[in-house]
């Protein structure tokens, strides 16, 4: 998972083997909680450079825009 | 109890719709008429739809009227003034219209309601969260919902 869009098809995928019981909760949780810290850190990202007034590019978000 | 004579089925009366005299029951149940209905409705439906909307088009009743003012209310400063100025003489109005907000989109994850849980407009300096991380977002917090289900 090098950046969000990955992690998006990711998380759609782990949803859809959870949904269909291919996995276990608990491995779903533990990868849900991973998700988790990268988006926070994405986030403490986004807004580090929303503070300082800068928009530089984001290497995590990149693919997306 | 009395038969329909569409379906041929005995029914009792409180199954079968009244007349406009609102004292005698009609000959077919009420199963059968709803079934008549939507037939009735499938087959116009096409037709009314463009009775509708030529009639939206030319504002015949003042709904399109209505609807620009709404949209004028929503998205313009002038309506966004207006708004402000509402919460500020209604607060509690406002607070349980936003409690329902927030409920309706916890339920749903609307855009609005992971936008708020990532960035909260009072307490962040961010405007526009990327959208692929609202989706993340998201993403995560159906599997979280989907494991304590599962559990």
């Amino acid at each position: 998972m090098k950046n969000a869009e990955e992690l998006r098809d990711e998380l759609a995928q782990t949803f859809a083997q959870l949904k269909a019981g291919a996995i276990k909760p608990s491995e779903a949780a533990e990868l849900a909680n991973l998700a988790g810290k990268m988006i926070a850190s994405a986030k403490v990202q986004v807004e580090y450079f929303a503070l300082r007034k800068e928009s530089p590019r984001i290497k995590f978000l990149e693919a997306a825009e | 109890m009395k038969t329909c004579t569409v379906c041929g089925q005995s029914k009792p009366e409180s199954d079968y719709r009244l007349h406009s005299d609102k004292k005698t029951v009609m000959g077919y149940c009420n199963d059968c008429h709803l079934a008549k209905r939507r037939a009735q409705h499938a087959a116009k439906r096409e037709e009314r739809n463009a009775q509708f909307r030529a009639r939206y088009a030319a504002n015949a009743n003042g709904v399109r009227d209505k609807h620009a003012a709404a949209r004028k209310m929503k998205y313009t400063e002038e309506g966004r003034a207006a708004l402000v100025a509402w919460i500020a003489a209604n607060p509690e109005k406002a607070a349980e219209a936003q409690r329902k907000k927030m409920k309706r989109g916890r339920e749903r994850l609307s855009d609005y309601y992971v936008r708020r849980l990532l960035c909260h407009p009072e307490r962040s300096t961010v405007r526009e969260v990327p959208a692929v991380l609202i989706e993340c977002k998201r993403l995560q917090l159906m599997i979280e919902r989907e494991c304590r289900e599962k559990r």
